[in-house]
């Protein structure tokens, strides 16, 4: 599982900031990422474009073959072509990924305004009640629920959702309050705009703007975990083709076949490093604009 | 291997015990090691990689695989298999049978301790027969076996003790040489299940010092041990000191382990290693075959769609499973289709027809029970309802180790080439076996082998009684009269002839009424390193011996 | 720092850690399986009703919710943490057992993490843009890694392969290397980044210039001035990665096959044996929120960035 990046930031209580010394150019590396992010989101979508068979095409004299051109990443223990799992596997991940993401983002924006517009009072609830799941790790958390309600795809994004939906909480209360208190806020209110008005226009798109950053980054966040769940073997039943639980599968031939834990491992963590190399550009781009 | 899977001991020949070829895979350093190191060597600490941990040290619980070759440590039994099926003498110095096969009087073994300083006498031992069938204790293999025959037991006086039954019981004697009926302290039964789970208290030639949850059962060795059976190598104490008998469920790293610092001896290497394997000079493979049925899937034949015949025929000619287990575990076992496996004595070898794949057949059978019909995704359907079965197996990787779950894969593919759906449901290890007892639980249930060092294991696999008196062993919910006959005739018969007779009826039965679908044969793989020495696998139950082994310098 | 400030420290962490053991009775109880069941399903069994009722009763599970709440807060400040449905062991004395082995893993890998991360500021930060960008691209491809990925790969490479770390420990320190870089690289990349942000700030202060106008080397600048503020953000971010660390030794410890707390609450989910995992979660929960508690009220006076945001 890679760093909870969310975490990270909220004990910092600022984000880490990357100097870049190559000025305002948009390094190759962005593109890169951007380019592989795109492909995966075409496997997710239109799996059928990138590859002619079926991720259940079993084919048991073909078991365990090394790459060739007939297979470009190799068979798996069922004679299965590998790449036609991994371009499969891309919408699983990809849906829990940003399902995830999203159902953190959306917990976040309701309990971090409620908490940054509410009264003190409902402030103090929230806050208290964020501080402690905050206590909470997240692969914890989300373990403890799997454990009430038993693996499966949607228990496994509510899970991933709710180990990092408090991290994004506390940002946006954080962001939100900042925003109010801000000098173009006070000036609004004091031309007599609606306050609805000035929610709408002022604090949600300023407060929300970091949260663009991190939401990019926890993505790929997301994608490890759900694999790191699958890995333990609490994720989807197989025959599945996710990429978390192809790793787990081949973990007996991984000093005779290789081929079985590369790629699928290559695929998750090339989404997760393009994931963040994006997300720290979008970052300094905004900051850029902030100041 | 599942913890309701007792292995029984075979009765066959001599050359079963230590196979050296087993098809494709024999040659090499096979066998006990016969190499001439010199006298055993007193001392030593051994670690023993075991593939999983068992859920109770007391055998007279539940009755899984783990814990049989753990107990075989600690404890001893009244007798002993050999081989070619006869016992020997071991706590029971000697014993006779009334004519009419109903009493058997053992005349116990004096001088000899529990680790707690109790003494062994004919009460110990009927203790322990009440014990095994207190429901408190919870037993699954005991009662198994005993329920359909024993009456009662009794202490004659302290050397004698006296075992009645209900109808005369041919196997009762290789059945009682499992550790499973390892017989064992009074006063430490009496601290009741938790405690007597946790550190049970025997005979045997080493002491359960701890259970590191987790991690490892600490032996050290019973520096008074005087009852060994009478085919072990020495009599006396154990030449090892101690032996961490530790839990490494992953395949891959408790091959590692032998192959490195981590362990001396290993159970069960994963087959992805078996070229690995050969080619180490430093290794040596005992393999052993149990006998019993081999490891394949029960069909529930009381639930949709399995409660008809046909459609259980059809299942097994078409999933291609002769192709698929030597796909999937890389020719190191063969396909065995039961309900024997090769090396149970009485198997009747000539029932391969009935399992052999054949897809033309299964459509054949399928479209004449009414399942014209396709869906969208091609499966079967008949009024609007689709052929479907679910079948479970655990999802803890020491019960089902990932060769499985790839052929279990298999099986489905195959399956849906003749439109049958089969879905796969790997569901948590409590579950799964508490879905053992469940008639309800599973359409059909992976996983599902049984050793016995006797065929009469047809009897708890398939007979009424079984599946009224000690239900879960019977995991096809079988209850047909025309093979509880034959199975009652064995049990009363004492002529070999009459005997094979009855053995092929109930088989044939078995065979065509399609109740299981048979993939490989259990079997036990120890893997020692060179200087760890007459480590022997015993045949009841394939446990490794440990009382014997030495490590040479 | 003043007393009122410290007690009110400690009120909040007492707070928090009475919030989450609320939270995680609140869990169990919306348990969907009954716990009885658990209790005695063991392996094979069918419990009697009988029974069913016995273990209802000896668990206090028939006792109103309220009570059943007070028993176990009352149960936690005496440390009982209860029992483990599956292995009937209390779930501290199961806690004891394991801890050592995660504990030992999660300090090691965290010093390690902060060796790696300075050593590669040190070496490259605030450099040739070359040397810079890859010390930076190092830290993001470390922090991007999947722990399990991760293990898997150092085990094939140096423990299959090379043959030069064993693969299964033997509980001495070479069975600690694999495992312990598997966590540390992935945080080091993390902390790295952290640290160079605030090198790179430090080495172009006043007293940093000063330092090499008056002739110093740039290693002793680097070594005498800039580290010390750079290192600041790492260890006020140890309390929270020592929580990070924590939960993901559960992805080492599965593999490489170490016992510890991470595999307990593993098998524990799987097997719905609630009282281990509540009380395994609770327990790195107090950890967590300590070190934190220490790390705050030592270095809150310096770092300001550590006081939380108020209103």
């Amino acid at each position: 599982m890679t760093i909870n990046v969310a975490d990270g930031l909220t004990a910092a209580a600022a984000p880490p900031v990357v100097r870049s010394r190559s000025g305002r150019a948009v390094r190759p590396a962005v593109w890169l990422s951007g380019l592989f992010l795109l492909l995966v989101l075409a496997w997710a979508v239109i799996p059928t474009t990138f590859t002619s068979g079926t991720p259940f095409d079993t084919d048991i004299d073909a078991a365990v073959h090394a790459p060739s051109l007939q297979h470009w990443f190799g068979t798996d223990a069922s004679g299965r072509d590998i790449y036609t799992r991994v371009v499969f596997g891309a919408r699983s991940s990809l849906l829990i990924g940003v399902g995830a993401t999203a159902l953190a983002l959306v917990t976040a924006i309701v309990f971090g305004f409620a908490a940054g517009l509410g009264g003190r009072f409902t402030d103090g609830l929230i806050s208290r009640f964020l501080e402690v799941l905050l206590a909470l790790p997240g692969l914890l958390l989300a373990l403890v629920f799997i454990a009430v309600l038993g693996p499966g795809v949607s228990t496994d994004i509510v899970a991933v959702a709710l180990g990092s939906a408090a991290g994004y909480a506390w940002m946006v209360r954080g962001q939100v309050i900042a925003v109010k208190d801000s000098g173009y806020v006070s000036a609004a209110t004091a031309l007599g705009h609606k306050r609805s008005r000035i929610i709408v226009r002022h604090v949600f798109p300023n407060a929300m703007r970091p949260l663009v950053v991190l939401a990019t980054m926890g993505v790929g966040q997301s994608i490890v975990w759900s694999s790191s769940l699958s890995f333990l073997g609490l994720g989807v039943a197989p025959p599945a083709p996710e990429w978390g639980a192809m790793l787990d599968a081949g973990r007996d031939f991984v000093s005779t076949a290789w081929w079985l834990e590369l790629f699928p491992g290559l695929a998750i963590v090339g989404c997760t490093l393009s994931v963040t190399v994006l997300g720290r550009h979008l970052q300094r781009r905004l900051e850029g604009r902030l100041t | 291997m599942s913890s309701l899977r007792p292995s029984r001991a075979l009765l066959g020949s001599t050359a079963l015990v230590v196979v050296l070829v087993l098809a494709g895979c024999g040659g090499g350093s096979n066998g006990t090691s016969s190499s001439p190191a010199g006298p055993p060597v007193h001392g030593g600490s051994i670690v023993y990689g075991a593939d999983r941990e068992p859920t109770c040290l007391d055998p007279h619980n539940n009755g899984d695989m783990p814990q049989t070759y753990v107990a075989r440590q600690f404890l001893d039994s009244l007798v002993s298999e050999r081989p070619d099926g006869t016992v020997v003498p071991w706590l029971a110095e000697s014993w006779t049978t009334s004519p009419d096969g109903l009493t058997y009087t053992f005349k116990i073994k004096q001088g000899v301790k529990f680790h707690d300083g109790t003494p062994l006498d004919a009460a110990a031992v009927k203790a322990n027969f009440d014990q095994m069938l207190d429901p408190a204790t919870q037993s699954l293999t005991d009662t198994g076996y005993l329920r359909p025959y024993y009456d009662s037991s009794r202490a004659v006086d302290p050397a004698t003790f006296e075992l009645k039954l209900k109808s005369p019981y041919s196997a009762l004697l290789p059945v009682l040489s499992q550790a499973f009926f390892g017989i064992e302290s009074p006063k430490a039964m009496a601290r009741g299940l938790a405690g007597n789970c946790q550190s049970p208290v025997g005979t045997g030639p080493f002491v359960v010092k701890q259970w590191v949850h987790g991690q490892s059962v600490e032996l050290d060795r019973n520096p008074d041990y005087n009852s060994a059976p009478a085919d072990a190598k020495h009599q006396g104490p154990a030449y090892l000191d101690h032996v961490s008998w530790k839990f490494l469920e992953d395949g891959s790293v408790r091959f590692g382990a032998v192959q490195g610092d981590g362990a001396d001896l290993i159970f069960n290497p994963p087959p992805q290693q078996n070229a690995a394997l050969k080619s180490d000079p430093n290794l040596v493979l005992q393999e052993f075959t149990h006998t019993g049925l081999p490891n394949g899937i029960a069909l529930n034949t009381t639930r949709f769609p399995f409660t008809d015949t046909a459609v259980r025929q059809a299942f097994i000619h078409g999933s291609n499973a002769e192709a698929s287990v030597k796909s999937a575990y890389l020719g190191v076992f063969n396909w065995e289709p039961g309900p024997l496996t090769s090396t149970t004595p009485f198997l009747d070898k000539d029932l391969r027809d009935y399992y052999a794949n054949d897809p033309a057949k299964a459509n054949q059978l399928l479209d004449a029970a009414g399942w014209t019909q396709r869906d969208g995704d091609g499966f079967r359907t008949k009024d609007g309802r689709q052929l479907a079965a679910t079948v479970i197996y655990s999802s803890d990787p020491g019960d089902s180790p990932p060769t499985d779950v790839t052929l279990y894969q298999d099986i489905q593919a195959a399956e849906k080439e003749i439109g049958f759906n089969v879905i796969l449901k790997p569901i948590p290890q409590d579950q799964y076996y508490a879905a053992f007892t469940d008639k309800n639980a599973t359409d059909g249930l992976a996983g599902a082998y049984w050793n016995s060092p006797t065929p009469l294991v047809l009897t708890l696999l398939y007979s009424t009684d079984s599946m009224v008196l000690a239900p879960g062993n019977n995991m096809s919910w079988v209850s047909n009269p025309a093979i509880d006959a034959p199975l009652k005739q064995i049990a009363a018969a004492s002529d070999v002839e009459q005997q094979k007779h009855y053995y092929d009826q109930v088989q044939q039965l078995v065979a065509q009424n399609a109740y299981h679908l048979g993939l490989y044969p259990q079997t036990t793989r120890l893997v020692s390193k060179k200087h760890l020495q007459d480590v022997w696998i015993e045949p009841s139950e394939g446990e490794p011996v440990l009382h014997d082994a030495w490590l040479a310098k | 720092m003043t007393a009122r400030r410290v007690v009110s420290r400690l009120a909040g962490v007492v707070g928090v850690l009475w919030g989450a053991a609320t939270l995680t009775f609140a869990v169990e109880q919306l348990m969907p399986t009954d716990p009885a069941q658990t209790i005695l399903g063991g392996a094979g069994a069918k419990p009697t009703p009988e029974q069913l009722v016995a273990v209802r009763a000896q668990y206090g599970f028939d006792k109103p919710v309220i009570v059943q709440y007070f028993d176990y807060l009352g149960g936690l400040l005496r440390g009982d943490l209860g029992t483990s449905y599956v292995r009937k062991q209390p779930v501290s004395d199961i806690i004891g057992q394991q801890l050592g082995s995660t504990l030992t893993l999660t300090i090691v890998a965290l010093i390690a993490s902060w060796l790696i991360a300075v050593a590669v500021t040190l070496l490259t930060a605030h450099r040739s843009r070359g040397l810079a960008a890859l010390g930076s691209g190092l830290e993001t491809l470390l922090a991007a890694l999947p722990q399990y990925w991760l293990g898997i790969v150092l085990l094939v490479v140096f423990a299959f392969t090379l043959h030069w770390l064993p693969v299964v420990g033997d509980g001495g320190p070479e069975g600690l290397v694999l495992p312990t870089l598997t966590l540390a690289l992935p945080l080091a990349g993390f902390l790295g980044q952290v640290t160079r942000d605030e090198f790179s700030s430090a080495m172009e202060q006043p007293f940093a210039v000063s330092a090499r106008a008056r002739g110093m080397s740039d290693l002793g600048v680097r070594w005498r001035h800039a580290l010390r503020h750079a290192v600041l953000p790492g260890l006020t971010l140890s309390g929270w990665a020592l929580g990070s660390l924590f939960s993901t030794a559960v992805i080492v410890e599965a593999v490489f096959v170490r016992p510890g707390l991470g595999r307990v609450l593993v098998d524990a989910v799987k097997s719905q044996d609630m009282p281990v995992v509540v009380g395994v979660t609770l327990f790195v929960a107090a950890v967590y929120v300590l070190a934190n508690l220490l790390v705050n009220l030592a270095f809150g006076r310096i770092d300001p960035r550590l006081r939380s945001t108020t209103r």
